[in-house]
């Protein structure tokens, strides 16, 4: 509702802004390129910044100093906290980091990101920042028309910094041309109301323009043109801290719970942060005036002085923060829990993963294989054997003769509990991913998608075989139950084989071990025909329960082939390459060929 | 795949800059190697047991070894030329 009444109403007071003045006009697409500049910049460092970012994650937020280095660091590199906030709620949905840690990053993404009054307030307002632009949107065209996906990437970061600053140029050109015509600081606000309102006004265009950066960067020309005074700019740089946080917040409304815990401590940090800033306006300006005096900033010059003191409020913030760090995690682990009921739910997967595919990948592999274990309890209850069984070292081949002991499971209603919504959430993602991915990775969701798919074939199946199993594991006829002992046997040796496999770190050897696991079901299915001729032809079975076991037997076939297909997929999305995998591994005739070979 | 689909991986592997294909060539060394490893763990198993399924088992295991060592040999060549490093190949 307040969507359908906004829009409308920004697009008639731009519209009139337009009508009514050039210099407006300017402002305004100063900000419509500075913020289609943030986007192209994003779009590129989307590209190759995933699995980069990935690697240095991994080696740089075990401590917490780390992890707000890391926020800081990225952010001032990237210039978008945005993007450095989406990418950590995708790494921790996908739980490669922990919560302390993501709360780190997003602190020093929140000191990361004044790095930006820095550079406008120093360079952009010192330069003729638009002669810069020209060429690096030419530069930036050339490599976005180039094949390679880097080329690619490095051209959307060139085109992005290029309307940065010719967004920059506008909003200087603006502020300048209205300062000939109309003073704006008589609309000035001094004391209180003052220093309550503009921090108001901060947040309403931050929420507007979605970009704290953007307001900021409005607000530093405003300054430079004098069209705005110092006192008010500082209240505005506080409502566009808190402002930024309106844009997290509503972001994860629809995401798990790790979203809506980093979005909270966001939101908490930006909300106290603005508190403190606005109680101690004046002995922070005091300090920004004693810190500018000792590195030599003018008195006049607001621009840098702003830039100070929007580091200095936040570093102020990140002080305060920090002895709270773990309580604060605590608190929110408390407060978002995720939904669990009694049907499972995607763990990993979230829409700001989808964002950056070396991290959609991420966490599409982790979701497969939070599917896979339960894919393979249920296939094991499914032909009545425990998991812990088949995790001992006891021989499953004494199994054979006995009659099976039932575990009386439904399968339809475990599928719907434990496979069925993850499965289609899974292949939603994956599919959501592949679209998005460059090249080199969307193989990979490709091979997910087969691994998930071959999953529920395998399910299918025991859907199919339970019926009878259940009947003839505990057949007093002992040649049956000796077969359809076997078939049980078969699926826990490959779940007991695939599981081991798991435990070998290096994919590459995982792949190749698959073409013994492979022989050995080959043989498995050989005995299994030998079997069943043999009782068909001695007429130990009669013809319906011949039908039945080889119908079951196909099952079987099915099951575990399909346990070893998704395994193989599963293994060949871990890898980026696996050619040299494909060329070592065996083909299926010299598979027939080892399995039928008698010793 | 067929023997036509296995030249035409190699051939994409020689396509690949000589950069790249180094990084081919040590990675294929490091998985035959590793192989290898395996391959004479699974002989000292062989050798330990007297059960005659186990040790059909492992018989099957170690001609699966030796296949895929042998493939990754003949990459190694094609890779490197004529050159074989005899570290790798070994006896089987």
């Amino acid at each position: 509702m307040l969507g359908r009444i906004l829009l409308p109403s920004i697009f008639v007071l731009l519209s009139y802004g337009f009508w009514a003045s050039s210099s407006f006009q300017d402002i305004s697409a100063g900000v419509a390129l500075f913020l289609f500049g943030m986007f192209c910049m994003e779009q590129g460092l989307k590209i190759f910044g995933g699995s980069g970012l990935q690697r240095v994650l991994a080696a740089s937020t075990d401590r917490l100093w780390k992890s707000l280095s890391f926020g800081i660091v990225t952010t001032t590199l990237m210039q978008s906290s945005s993007l450095v906030s989406v990418l950590t709620i995708s790494f921790l949905s996908a739980q490669l980091i922990g919560l302390v840690q993501g709360i780190g990053i997003v602190f020093g993404a929140n000191l990361g990101t004044t790095t930006g009054a820095w550079i406008v307030a120093g360079f952009g307002l010192k330069v003729k920042i638009s002669a810069y632009a020209m060429p690096i949107l030419v530069f930036g065209v050339i490599l976005l028309n180039r094949t390679s996906e880097r080329s690619k990437g490095v051209g959307w970061v060139l085109i992005g910094i290029g309307f940065l600053f010719l967004g920059i140029h506008f909003m200087k050109e603006g502020f300048a041309s209205y300062a000939d015509t109309i003073d704006l600081t008589k609309y000035a606000i001094p004391g209180l109301a003052g220093l309550l309102i503009f921090t108001l006004v901060g947040i309403v265009a931050t929420v507007v323009m979605q970009s704290s950066h953007a307001t900021m960067t409005l607000i530093i020309t405003a300054l430079a043109a004098s069209q705005i005074t110092y006192e008010n700019a500082l209240a505005l740089a506080i409502g566009a801290n808190v402002g930024t946080t309106v844009t997290a917040v509503l972001g994860s409304l629809s995401a798990n719970a790790s979203g809506k815990r980093l979005a909270a401590a966001h939101l908490i940090f930006n909300v106290v942060t603005g508190l403190v800033a606005l109680v101690l306006i004046h002995p922070l300006q005091w300090a920004v005036n004693g810190i500018s005096d000792s590195v030599g900033i003018a008195q006049d010059n607001y621009t840098l002085k702003l830039a100070v003191f929007h580091t200095l409020f936040n570093l102020l913030g990140v002080l305060l923060m920090i002895p709270m760090i773990q309580k604060m995690a605590d608190f929110l682990e408390q407060r978002f829990r995720e939904e669990t009921g009694d049907f499972d739910r995607p763990r990993y997967l979230s829409s700001s993963a989808l964002e950056v595919p070396a991290v959609a990948l991420h966490a599409g592999i982790r979701e497969t294989e939070h599917l896979f274990r339960n894919a393979q309890t249920l296939i094991a209850h499914g032909v009545c054997l425990k998991r812990s069984l088949i995790n001992s070292d006891e021989d499953l081949q004494s199994l054979i003769e006995p009659r099976g002991t039932v575990i009386p499971i439904d399968i339809d209603d475990i599928y719907s509990k434990t496979i069925r919504d993850l499965y289609g959430d899974l292949i939603t993602f994956l599919s959501k991913a592949q679209v998005r991915a460059t090249p080199e990775l969307a193989p990979a969701f490709g091979n997910l998608r087969r691994a998930n798919t071959e999953a529920v074939k395998a399910i299918k199946a025991v859907k199919h075989l339970h019926k009878n199993l259940l009947l003839y594991m505990r057949s007093d006829n002992e040649h049956l139950r000796r077969e359809y002992n076997r078939f049980r046997v078969r699926t826990g040796s490959v779940i007991r084989e695939l599981q081991a496999l798991y435990d070998t770190d290096d994919a590459s050897l995982r792949l190749l071990a698959l073409d013994q696991i492979k022989v050995g079901v080959l043989y498995g299915e050989q005995i299994t025909q030998q079997n069943i001729d043999t009782l068909i032809s001695s007429g130990k079975i009669n013809a319906n329960l011949a039908t039945s076991l080889i119908n079951d037997s196909n099952y079987t076939k099915i099951i575990v082939d399909a346990l070893v297909d998704m395994t193989e997929a599963w293994n060949k999305a871990l890898l980026s390459d696996d050619t040299l995998e494909d060329i070592l591994s065996l083909q299926p005739e010299e598979i027939e060929s080892i399995a039928g070979q008698v010793h | 795949m067929n023997r036509k689909k296995l030249l035409k991986k190699l051939q994409s592997l020689l396509d690949k800059p000589d950069g790249a294909r180094k990084k081919d060539i040590k990675k294929l060394d490091k998985v035959v190697k590793e192989l290898k490893q395996k391959q004479k763990r699974l002989e000292q198993r062989l050798e330990d047991t007297q059960d005659e399924k186990e040790r059909s088992r492992l018989i099957k295991e170690i001609e699966v070894i030796k296949l895929q060592r042998r493939k990754g040999i003949d990459a190694h060549r094609h890779l490197k030329g004529e050159h074989i490093d005899e570290s790798i190949a070994g006896p089987d």
